[in-house]
């Protein structure tokens, strides 16, 4: 009973304070867990899209040449092991009746690629067909290149030319590998402007980038001039540079301001708490119990904030619309972080509370 | 009948410590029930000391205390809790009171913890003492905007409010005029003529005349 009335006592005398403390830890569990889930609990969920272990240890490389044609890469690079795309000219289809003229690009399929990685969407076939070549065919000029039947296709004239008939497999719908390693990370890209080639690369196509699938670190690469990683630390890069710097922002502050609401609330209320519980001390209360219930006070203020901001965040997930912005793991790991915020906050006011000496608390300050 | 019995009681602050204070050498003293003592002494002689002591707000180092015929040295701090609240109403030095409060929530506090009034008796008793004191009136104002002597008034009456056996007094008047002193060493000679126990702590010669009996301390030793 003795308890009860002393918690009474706390509560109503640091009231305000109390509320304070209760609104700082309310939005904090609110702001913190979104924040934190945008932020940096998304990261380590998901793979880059089109990560594969099976790839994890080739790197990708990204050739940065004066010149990118296929036959000077040739000449540092062992291209055997090149699984990538490369681009030739553009084909401005005849029969296309976009006004601005899309351009197409003729692009080309490396064996390696085609013999060595999952062909995802693309069947091209192992060994290349006599007389023709296989393709695939931008997605918008699915009216003009028909399925099975084989075309002419030609870019460039004299010795940059390149004539091919092209049989026509199906369309660039889906990704298709694009192994990039620049300022983004990629292992698939879009190919719909594109005809997909499986031939022989001319010498003059235009190589930017690919995977090597031979046993040779990135730092090999960079030793020819090259920019590579694995495929692996891309992945692993991909996850920490997917880090969203608003929330990250949003984070911090959220977390700073409750610590200083809280940490600057208790340590200045502790000296009326301190003289309070000198009072109480000598009117009949219990220096241990009197501390006691000061803790008690403080985890209720903490239980009180935790229901009000998982309602809050029930609310957030229950809302089902485009994507859900946290989840209750999150939040929970949330709520932890937070309690030893807030312990550690209240640590230093609550130090000088507990060490009250009940005599000196009541005869030094007569004034509050 | 002897309410309380000091024997040899040593008090070091400190103590082992190169700042060590010896504030009590050795006090003997018995009080009676009923009797009212004025202690003086000069300031740092240890008057507060003695007063805490009897008062179980400090423990001694040396010496037995026998309060009722209860040996204090066997008590759990639960049970010194309780003697707190029950058998001793102190009157403190400066005041003691908690000034952004109002006057009713300072007297309350010793009945928070009180085994002798009922929660639904509570308030009777508040205002019964509050008018005793002749403070009905301020029940709602802050202590803060209250006078000295009425600050000492809502003292005396959080210290009476849960009907103690002895009253602890340390230095009530020093803050106030002799008019208003003389007042409030009346209410407490008032409440001798109840039964209870009266020990003031006091520098003044003139309140201390007006009590039974005088002791003075000097550098922890009692001289009757
Ligand atoms: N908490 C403490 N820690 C250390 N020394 C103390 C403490 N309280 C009192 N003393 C010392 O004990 C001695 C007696 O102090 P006490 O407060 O009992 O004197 P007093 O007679 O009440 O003086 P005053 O008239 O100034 O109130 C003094 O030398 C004082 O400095
Ligand atoms: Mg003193």
């Amino acid at each position: 009973m003795n308890k009860l009335k002393i918690l009474k006592t706390s509560i109503s005398s640091t009231a305000l304070l109390s509320i304070v403390i209760l609104i700082a830890m309310s939005f904090t569990l609110v702001v913190f867990p979104l924040s934190y889930y945008q932020s940096l609990a998304k990261v380590n969920f998901e793979d880059m899209i089109g990560y594969d272990d099976s790839i994890a240890d080739y790197c990708a490389v990204n050739f940065y040449a004066t010149n990118n044609h296929y036959e000077e890469l040739c000449k540092t690079f062992d291209m055997n092991s090149f699984a990538g795309i490369a681009n030739y000219g553009y084909v401005q289809s005849e029969f296309d009746k976009d006004p601005d003229g899309t351009y197409y690009q003729v692009s080309f399929v490396s064996e390696k690629m085609v013999n060595d990685l999952p062909p995802l969407d693309y069947k091209f076939s192992k060994t290349k067909p006599k007389g023709y070549r296989e393709a695939y065919a931008p997605v918008n000029l699915k009216e003009d290149y028909k399925i099975g039947k084989i075309y002419d296709i030609s870019v460039y004239e004299g010795v940059y030319q390149y004539k091919q008939k092209i049989k026509i497999r199906g369309y660039c719908e889906t990704e298709y590998y694009d192994f990039v390693c620049g300022w983004t990370y990629t292992v698939l890209g879009d190919y719909k402007n594109n005809f997909l080639i499986y031939d022989d690369i001319p010498p003059l196509a235009n190589i930017e980038s690919g995977l090597m699938m031979e046993d040779n670190t990135p730092e090999y690469y960079n030793s020819l001039g090259g920019r590579a990683f694995t495929i692996g630390q891309m992945n692993t890069n991909y996850k920490t540079a997917e880090v969203n710097d608003m929330f990250l922002c949003w984070c911090i502050c959220a977390l700073v301001l409750f610590v200083l609401v809280v940490l600057a609330n208790y340590y200045f209320a502790a000296d009326k708490l301190v003289k309070r519980s000198g009072v109480m001390y000598i009117f009949g209360g219990k220096r241990s119990t009197i501390i006691a219930m000061e803790i008690v006070k403080l985890l209720l203020i903490f239980a009180l904030a935790v229901c009000i901001s998982a309602m809050t965040i029930g609310i957030v997930i229950a809302e089902k619309g485009s994507h859900i912005i946290v989840d209750w793991t999150t939040y929970f790991i949330c709520v932890a972080i937070i309690l030893i915020i807030y312990a550690a906050s209240c640590s230093l006011g609550f130090v000088k509370l507990a060490r009250f000496k009940p005599l000196k608390a009541i005869s030094n300050s007569n004034t509050e | 009948m002897e309410i309380i019995k000091l024997n040899n009681i040593h008090k070091k602050y400190n103590e082992g410590k190169q700042n060590e204070v010896h504030a009590l050498r050795g006090v003997d003293l018995v009080v009676n029930k009923g009797d009212s003592i004025a202690i003086m002494g000069v300031s740092g002689s240890g008057k507060s000391t003695l007063l805490n002591i009897i008062g179980c707000l400090d423990k001694m180092t040396e010496g037995d205390y026998l309060l009722d015929g209860a040996n204090i040295n066997l008590k759990t701090a639960t049970e010194l809790a309780e003697i707190r609240n029950a058998m001793f109403g102190f009157v403190l030095q400066s005041y003691g009171l908690i000034d952004s409060d109002k006057v009713i929530s300072n007297v309350r506090i010793p009945l928070l913890f009180s085994k002798k009034y009922k929660p639904s008796e509570q308030n009777d008793r508040i205002d019964t003492i509050l008018n005793k004191l002749k403070i009905f009136d301020l029940k709602n104002t802050k202590v803060r905007n209250l006078s000295g002597g009425q600050k000492q008034r809502v003292a005396i009456a959080r210290a009476l409010v849960n009907d103690p056996e002895i009253i602890l007094a340390d230095e009530p008047t020093s803050a106030l005029d002799s008019v208003t002193a003389n007042e409030i060493i009346e209410v407490l000679k008032d409440l001798q003529t109840k039964g209870k126990t009266i020990i003031v702590v006091t520098h003044d010669i003139n309140v201390a005349k007006k009590l039974d009996r005088i002791v003075t301390i000097e550098d922890g030793v009692i001289y009757y």
